[in-house]
Protein backbone atom coordinates (compact mmCIF):
# COMPACT_ATOMS: atom_id res chain seq x y z
CA UNK A 1 0.00 0.00 0.00
CA UNK A 2 2.82 2.39 0.87
CA UNK A 3 5.16 1.15 -1.85
CA UNK A 4 8.59 2.79 -1.96
CA UNK A 5 9.66 1.43 -5.35
CA UNK A 6 11.04 4.70 -6.61
CA UNK A 7 12.79 5.86 -3.44
CA UNK A 8 16.38 7.06 -3.89
CA UNK A 9 18.35 6.84 -0.64
CA UNK A 10 21.08 9.43 -0.19
CA UNK A 11 23.90 9.25 2.38
CA UNK A 12 26.28 12.18 2.65
CA UNK A 13 29.10 13.50 4.83
CA UNK A 14 30.69 16.88 5.62
CA UNK A 15 32.97 18.19 8.36
CA UNK A 16 31.72 20.60 11.03
CA UNK A 17 33.74 23.22 12.89
CA UNK A 18 33.87 22.12 16.56
CA UNK A 19 33.19 25.69 17.73
CA UNK A 20 29.94 25.74 15.74
CA UNK A 21 28.39 22.48 16.99
CA UNK A 22 26.08 24.09 19.58
CA UNK A 23 24.88 26.70 17.12
CA UNK A 24 24.34 24.04 14.46
CA UNK A 25 22.28 21.93 16.87
CA UNK A 26 20.08 24.90 17.80
CA UNK A 27 19.55 25.75 14.15
CA UNK A 28 18.45 22.15 13.49
CA UNK A 29 16.35 21.62 16.62
CA UNK A 30 12.72 20.47 16.45
CA UNK A 31 11.52 23.93 17.42
CA UNK A 32 13.12 25.58 14.38
CA UNK A 33 11.06 25.24 11.18
CA UNK A 34 14.11 26.16 9.07
CA UNK A 35 13.50 24.97 5.51
CA UNK A 36 11.60 21.79 6.42
CA UNK A 37 8.66 22.71 4.18
CA UNK A 38 10.99 23.25 1.21
CA UNK A 39 12.59 19.83 1.67
CA UNK A 40 9.15 18.26 1.47
CA UNK A 41 8.15 20.45 -1.49
CA UNK A 42 11.03 18.95 -3.46
CA UNK A 43 10.37 15.38 -2.28
CA UNK A 44 13.11 15.02 0.35
CA UNK A 45 11.76 12.93 3.25
CA UNK A 46 12.85 10.98 6.33
CA UNK A 47 15.85 13.31 6.62
CA UNK A 48 18.24 12.68 9.53
CA UNK A 49 21.55 14.31 10.41
CA UNK A 50 23.95 12.63 12.84
CA UNK A 51 27.19 13.95 14.37
CA UNK A 52 30.28 11.96 15.27
CA UNK A 53 33.98 12.43 15.83
CA UNK A 54 36.39 10.52 13.59
CA UNK A 55 40.10 10.66 14.45
CA UNK A 56 39.70 13.87 16.43
CA UNK A 57 37.59 15.76 13.89
CA UNK A 58 33.82 16.25 13.88
CA UNK A 59 31.62 15.22 10.96
CA UNK A 60 27.96 15.41 10.02
CA UNK A 61 26.32 12.44 8.33
CA UNK A 62 23.10 13.05 6.45
CA UNK A 63 20.52 10.52 5.25
CA UNK A 64 17.35 11.23 3.31
CA UNK A 65 14.95 9.64 0.87
CA UNK A 66 14.04 11.27 -2.43
CA UNK A 67 10.58 10.24 -3.60
CA UNK A 68 10.14 12.43 -6.70
CA UNK A 69 10.58 11.65 -10.39
CA UNK A 70 13.41 14.00 -11.35
CA UNK A 71 16.16 14.31 -8.74
CA UNK A 72 18.45 16.69 -10.66
CA UNK A 73 15.64 19.08 -11.52
CA UNK A 74 14.18 19.10 -7.99
CA UNK A 75 17.63 19.73 -6.48
CA UNK A 76 18.20 22.62 -8.90
CA UNK A 77 14.84 24.17 -8.00
CA UNK A 78 15.46 23.70 -4.26
CA UNK A 79 18.86 25.38 -4.60
CA UNK A 80 17.26 28.34 -6.40
CA UNK A 81 14.74 28.99 -3.59
CA UNK A 82 15.73 32.27 -1.84
CA UNK A 83 14.88 30.83 1.60
CA UNK A 84 17.09 27.83 0.93
CA UNK A 85 19.93 30.11 -0.16
CA UNK A 86 19.60 32.10 3.09
CA UNK A 87 19.62 28.83 5.06
CA UNK A 88 22.78 27.63 3.35
CA UNK A 89 24.42 31.01 4.01
CA UNK A 90 23.96 30.21 7.71
CA UNK A 91 24.99 26.53 7.57
CA UNK A 92 27.82 26.59 5.04
CA UNK A 93 30.23 28.66 7.21
CA UNK A 94 29.82 26.07 9.99
CA UNK A 95 30.83 23.22 7.73
CA UNK A 96 34.21 21.97 6.50
CA UNK A 97 33.73 20.11 3.21
CA UNK A 98 35.99 17.12 2.55
CA UNK A 99 38.92 17.60 0.19
CA UNK A 100 37.76 18.33 -3.33
CA UNK A 101 34.15 19.01 -2.27
CA UNK A 102 32.15 22.27 -2.07
CA UNK A 103 29.62 21.02 0.48
CA UNK A 104 28.19 17.60 1.46
CA UNK A 105 29.97 14.66 -0.24
CA UNK A 106 27.61 12.00 -1.57
CA UNK A 107 28.53 8.50 -0.37
CA UNK A 108 28.26 5.19 -2.21
CA UNK A 109 25.45 2.91 -1.06
CA UNK A 110 26.60 -0.72 -0.78
CA UNK A 111 23.73 -2.31 1.14
CA UNK A 112 20.00 -2.04 1.56
CA UNK A 113 17.49 -4.17 3.44
CA UNK A 114 13.85 -3.17 3.81
CA UNK B 1 -28.51 4.71 7.51
CA UNK B 2 -27.92 3.77 11.16
CA UNK B 3 -24.30 3.02 12.06
CA UNK B 4 -23.31 0.80 14.95
CA UNK B 5 -20.54 1.91 17.31
CA UNK B 6 -18.18 -0.69 15.79
CA UNK B 7 -18.89 0.48 12.24
CA UNK B 8 -18.27 4.08 13.32
CA UNK B 9 -14.96 3.10 14.94
CA UNK B 10 -13.83 1.28 11.79
CA UNK B 11 -14.75 4.34 9.70
CA UNK B 12 -12.68 6.59 11.97
CA UNK B 13 -9.64 4.26 11.74
CA UNK B 14 -9.96 4.04 7.93
CA UNK B 15 -10.24 7.82 7.71
CA UNK B 16 -7.11 8.20 9.85
CA UNK B 17 -5.20 5.78 7.62
CA UNK B 18 -6.18 7.77 4.54
CA UNK B 19 -5.37 11.18 6.00
CA UNK B 20 -2.27 10.29 8.03
CA UNK B 21 -0.97 7.58 5.69
CA UNK B 22 0.99 4.45 6.52
CA UNK B 23 4.22 6.36 7.14
CA UNK B 24 2.56 8.67 9.64
CA UNK B 25 1.01 5.81 11.58
CA UNK B 26 4.25 3.83 11.66
CA UNK B 27 6.75 6.57 12.35
CA UNK B 28 5.57 7.35 15.90
CA UNK B 29 7.71 4.74 17.63
CA UNK B 30 10.59 4.60 15.18
CA UNK B 31 14.11 4.86 16.63
CA UNK B 32 16.57 6.03 13.96
CA UNK B 33 20.12 4.78 14.35
CA UNK B 34 23.18 6.21 12.58
CA UNK B 35 26.53 4.52 13.05
CA UNK B 36 30.09 4.56 11.73
CA UNK B 37 33.05 2.17 11.54
CA UNK B 38 36.30 2.00 9.54
CA UNK B 39 36.74 -0.48 6.69
CA UNK B 40 40.01 -2.15 5.79
CA UNK B 41 40.60 -1.10 2.15
CA UNK B 42 41.91 -4.55 1.21
CA UNK B 43 38.54 -6.06 2.16
CA UNK B 44 36.37 -3.60 0.26
CA UNK B 45 35.52 -5.89 -2.66
CA UNK B 46 34.73 -8.81 -0.35
CA UNK B 47 32.56 -6.55 1.82
CA UNK B 48 30.57 -5.32 -1.16
CA UNK B 49 30.02 -8.87 -2.47
CA UNK B 50 28.96 -10.01 1.00
CA UNK B 51 26.39 -7.19 1.14
CA UNK B 52 25.12 -7.38 -2.45
CA UNK B 53 21.44 -7.82 -3.27
CA UNK B 54 22.06 -11.40 -4.32
CA UNK B 55 23.34 -12.41 -0.88
CA UNK B 56 20.57 -13.11 1.66
CA UNK B 57 23.08 -12.84 4.53
CA UNK B 58 21.15 -12.15 7.74
CA UNK B 59 18.43 -9.95 6.22
CA UNK B 60 15.65 -12.11 7.68
CA UNK B 61 17.13 -11.84 11.18
CA UNK B 62 17.30 -8.04 10.98
CA UNK B 63 13.59 -8.00 10.22
CA UNK B 64 12.87 -10.57 12.93
CA UNK B 65 14.31 -8.13 15.49
CA UNK B 66 12.49 -5.09 14.05
CA UNK B 67 15.36 -3.46 12.14
CA UNK B 68 14.17 -1.96 8.86
CA UNK B 69 15.14 0.41 6.06
CA UNK B 70 18.79 -0.50 6.65
CA UNK B 71 21.39 1.21 4.41
CA UNK B 72 25.18 1.09 4.48
CA UNK B 73 27.22 3.72 2.65
CA UNK B 74 30.99 3.91 2.05
CA UNK B 75 33.15 7.01 1.84
CA UNK B 76 36.77 8.04 2.23
CA UNK B 77 37.76 10.65 4.85
CA UNK B 78 41.33 11.93 4.86
CA UNK B 79 42.59 8.86 3.01
CA UNK B 80 40.80 6.24 5.12
CA UNK B 81 37.61 4.34 4.28
CA UNK B 82 34.55 4.33 6.51
CA UNK B 83 31.15 2.65 6.53
CA UNK B 84 28.07 4.61 7.58
CA UNK B 85 25.03 2.64 8.63
CA UNK B 86 21.43 3.85 9.00
CA UNK B 87 18.42 1.82 10.13
CA UNK B 88 15.07 2.19 11.78
CA UNK B 89 14.10 0.15 14.83
CA UNK B 90 10.36 -0.37 15.03
CA UNK B 91 10.04 -2.69 18.04
CA UNK B 92 9.17 -1.98 21.67
CA UNK B 93 12.35 -3.08 23.46
CA UNK B 94 15.55 -2.13 21.65
CA UNK B 95 18.00 -3.51 24.23
CA UNK B 96 16.21 -6.86 24.49
CA UNK B 97 15.93 -7.27 20.72
CA UNK B 98 19.61 -6.42 20.22
CA UNK B 99 20.60 -8.93 22.93
CA UNK B 100 18.43 -11.66 21.35
CA UNK B 101 19.79 -10.95 17.89
CA UNK B 102 23.36 -10.95 19.22
CA UNK B 103 22.77 -14.46 20.53
CA UNK B 104 21.58 -15.87 17.16
CA UNK B 105 24.20 -18.35 15.87
CA UNK B 106 23.78 -17.06 12.29
CA UNK B 107 24.46 -13.47 13.41
CA UNK B 108 27.56 -14.61 15.28
CA UNK B 109 28.81 -16.40 12.17
CA UNK B 110 28.03 -13.30 10.05
CA UNK B 111 29.87 -10.95 12.41
CA UNK B 112 32.91 -13.25 12.48
CA UNK B 113 33.23 -12.59 8.76
CA UNK B 114 32.41 -8.84 8.82
CA UNK B 115 34.25 -7.86 12.01
CA UNK B 116 37.60 -8.84 10.50
CA UNK B 117 37.05 -6.39 7.64
CA UNK B 118 36.21 -3.48 9.92
CA UNK B 119 38.45 -1.06 11.82
CA UNK B 120 36.45 0.29 14.79
CA UNK B 121 37.04 3.90 15.83
CA UNK B 122 39.23 4.53 18.87
CA UNK B 123 37.60 3.20 22.02
CA UNK B 124 34.98 1.19 20.12
CA UNK B 125 34.65 -2.55 19.54
CA UNK B 126 32.46 -2.34 16.45
CA UNK B 127 30.09 0.27 14.96
CA UNK B 128 30.06 3.58 16.90
CA UNK B 129 26.56 4.98 17.47
CA UNK B 130 26.26 8.61 16.34
CA UNK B 131 24.22 11.44 17.88
CA UNK B 132 21.12 12.45 15.93
CA UNK B 133 20.76 16.25 15.75
CA UNK B 134 18.09 16.67 13.07
CA UNK B 135 15.00 14.94 11.77
CA UNK B 136 12.44 16.01 9.22
CA UNK B 137 9.68 13.75 8.04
Amino acid sequence: MCEQKKTKRVGMVVGIKPGKINEYKKLHSDSNPGVRDLLNKYHLHNFSIFLHQVEGKWYEFGYYEYTGDDFESDMARLTAEPRNQEWLELCDPMQLPLEGEDSWAIMEQVYYNN
Amino acid sequence: MKLTATTKAICVILLMMVTVGCDGLMSKKVKRVGMVVGLNPKDMSDYKILHSDSNPGVRDLLNKYNMHNFSIFLHQIEGKWYEFGYYEYTGDDFEADMAKMGAEPRIRAWLKVCDQMQLPLKGEKSWAIMEQVYYNE
